[in-house]
């Protein structure tokens, strides 16, 4: 039993994007439900490319690869894990502020977050407070991600906050933020819930916030 | 044999083509007309017979013979490790670092004490020499401060031989050292003819600057001349007392006291495998010191090095030594720009990486370690920028286009290695930095030390090892 949960954490640490359906079908025809496969056998790979990743043994690129063969996976498992889950650890939307065009920072925590297990939903760049909004009664995310990489920009955050607060939707949303200028005491300022330096320790602050 | 990509390489030059034809006009004209001075009879001899005017202990070398020298000598010459497997090819504009000899005291790694050296200390810097890629080559590194210092050139060339496999540039006082530790590198390498094959010994022997040869010096050009051991015959030139103050006076003696060394093994021995340089550096006015850290010492070494591949001789550059007393800042900025420098201009066998800290006297093992760091950097740099259709990576911009990212991308999986990672310096973030202890450069370098000169070397056989033990006993 724990041999076919240990070949889908090898996979997944492994990268081995190839047989990956594979071998997510096999288990599931071996009588395991969707959601054991899930827990018991693709997110403690992913638990591992984790810490691999902080203790510098494995690099951004092969995390990737780990995450996209978890995607795959998801692809197999999606439709018979119980409506609402969403399957895993459940649903982020995520954004870079309005005014900042800076991409790679948000899309690498997205990929990070996706691979560890969450659901993401990407808005892009130049997302206005009021798109936040949209999205967060829309999906009913438990976490709303906010990136900004300029001082100029950063003010943004604050305001899409306020905006939850005043369509009475905030209490429903844990809301961390990131990029290069933000930092703890910021956080306080503007009343988000949590902070992460970078995209290894997004997937931290986030199941944390989600309670594990 | 080890071929480079054959992308186009940094480059560095500190001379034109008409300068260079200067200097060595300037070098036929010293030698001929000033010459140098010798007490050696055999030396004397040979010199006087093949057409030098001798008068008296003053040999004057005329042009012909110290060109017909240069044209004798082989272009290349190539080193082989303990295994017999020919490794540091010394020709054109390669280049390998190395060590260095003759450190008086040691550097504790652990404790920051400094004291002498001894015969276990080489052990150690041996050992960590084996262990640090960057160094192709080793040298001896202190000088035992434990053992009769008659016998002492022997014991550590002996540890040497038994704590790394690479190959041995080494000082010793005579030629009956010089014998004594070719014997052991014969007994190892299983005789003369897988010697000659791949040699593993080099000797680097020293003129005395200005232009004079004490005895035992030209003994062991003879000696080495007629068994086929390459020879360096490098001289320490000091602009300002012992050359000139001026760079291309002090390049041009410094040349001139290593060709005549060549002309005298030429004599005894066509083709006897030859290393041509000098170090050449400065005086500091201010202190007396002879100073290993001066950026003129790097430039006159760049200028003998494309001295060298002008004559096609193989040249022992020097790079990655320090005046300062610790493996600090200065020393990590000294290192840095000489070694890149050395590299960028191709000096073959370039010695005093990571052994030579307060110009010369100290040896430490956390030096080492930061140099050979300091190297991948200087590697990386001459890879240069590879061109291909591979590299150039149109298609994958084009599908990627505006706003898009690489992340993900199968190129970038394959190529995101070439980059160079360290696991001494530092590139975390703060915090995790922070988390992680906050521990700063020297804390860093003393952890990865340690855990280096755990390293165990791969054991000479049993058989061998005894040998080489009741050599010792007959070492006088």
């Amino acid at each position: 039993m724990s041999a076919v949960y240990g070949q889908l954490s090898e996979a997944v640490l492994g990268g081995n994007l190839k047989d990956i359906k594979k071998l997510t079908q096999m288990a599931l025809d071996g009588g395991f439900s969707a959601q054991q496969v899930l827990d018991l056998g693709l997110l403690p790979g992913m638990d591992e490319v984790g810490k691999l990743f902080k203790t510098g043994a494995m690099f951004i690129p092969e995390v990737l690869l780990s995450a996209k063969t978890m995607a795959a996976a998801m692809d197999v498992l999606k439709p018979l894990l119980v409506k609402g889950e969403g399957g895993g650890r459940g649903t982020v939307v995520i954004g870079t502020v309005q005014g900042d065009l800076h991409n790679i920072g948000k899309n690498l925590v997205a990929m990070m977050l996706e691979g560890a297990g969450f659901t993401v939903v990407d808005l892009g760049i130049d997302v206005k407070p009021q798109a936040f909004l949209d999205a967060v009664k829309q999906h009913k995310p438990k976490l709303l991600g906010m990136s900004a990489l300029l001082t100029t920009t950063m003010p943004r955050m604050g305001e899409t906050i306020r905006a939850l607060e005043e369509a009475g939707v905030r209490s429903q949303v844990r809301v961390m933020v990131g990029g290069a200028p933000v930092t703890e005491g910021f956080v306080a300022k503007i009343h988000a819930d949590a902070y992460a330096a970078n995209a290894g320790t997004a997937v931290d602050v986030a199941k944390a916030l989600v309670g594990g | 044999m080890f071929c480079p990509d054959l992308n186009f390489r940094p480059r560095m030059s500190v001379l034109n083509a008409e300068q260079m034809e200067q200097i060595h006009q300037a070098t036929l004209e010293l030698l001929e007309r000033t010459g140098v001075q010798m007490t050696h009879p055999r030396g004397l001899e040979l010199l006087h017979n093949a057409g030098a005017r001798v008068d008296g202990n003053r040999v004057r070398i005329p042009a012909w013979m110290v060109e017909d020298a240069i044209r004798k000598a082989p272009s290349r010459v190539v080193l082989g490790n303990r295994n017999g497997e020919r490794k540091v090819f010394l020709e054109g504009d390669k280049y390998w670092f190395g060590p260095s000899l003759d450190c008086i005291d040691y550097l504790d790694p652990l404790t920051d004490q400094r004291r002498r050296f001894t015969s276990d200390n080489c052990r150690v810097t041996a050992t960590l020499a084996d262990a640090l890629p960057n160094y192709t080559w080793v040298m001896t590194i202190g000088m035992a401060d434990d053992v009769p210092a008659d016998i002492a050139d022997r014991v550590i060339a002996k540890q040497v031989f038994t704590y790394t496999e690479k190959p041995l540039v080494f000082c010793c006082k005579d030629a009956n050292s010089v014998r004594d530790i070719y014997e052991m590198a014969l007994v190892i390498a299983g005789g003369e003819a897988q010697f000659r094959q791949a040699p593993t010994i080099v000797h680097y022997s020293e003129p005395i600057s200005p232009l004079l040869y004490y005895d035992p010096a030209v003994e062991k050009i003879l000696y080495c001349a007629e068994q086929g051991i390459p020879l360096i015959n490098f001289p320490a030139p000091q602009g300002g007392s012992t050359a000139p103050a001026t760079l291309a006076g002090e390049i041009v003696q410094g040349s001139a006291e290593s060709l005549s060394g060549l002309v005298l093994a030429q004599l005894v021995r066509p083709g006897a495998p030859f290393i041509y340089g000098a170090f050449a550096t400065k005086m500091d006015m201010r202190t007396t010191i002879f100073s290993y850290g001066a950026p003129e010492y790097t430039v006159m070494a760049a200028a003998l090095a494309q001295m060298a591949q002008r004559y096609r001789l193989p040249f022992f550059g020097t790079a990655g030594c320090t005046d300062a007393k610790f493996p600090d800042a200065q020393a990590a900025a000294e290192v840095a720009f000489s070694c890149l420098a050395s590299a960028a201009v191709g000096a073959n066998l370039i010695h005093d990486a990571g052994s030579w800290l307060d110009h010369g006297s100290l040896a430490s093992p956390a030096f080492m370690v930061l140099v050979n760091e300091i190297l991948y950097m200087v590697n990386q740099l001459m890879g240069g920028v590879p061109v291909s259709e591979e590299s150039l990576a149109l298609d994958m911009m084009n599908r990627v286009g505006p706003g898009g990212h690489y992340l993900n991308e199968e190129h970038t999986l394959k190529h995101f290695k070439e980059m160079w990672y360290s696991d001494l310096f530092d590139r975390s973030i703060y915090q995790t930095w922070l988390d992680h202890g906050g521990k700063r450069f020297d804390e860093r370098l003393r952890t990865k030390t340690t855990k280096l000169m755990k390293h165990q070397p791969k054991s000479l056989p049993e058989d061998i090892s005894r040998e080489l033990e009741s050599m010792a006993r007959h070492w006088q």
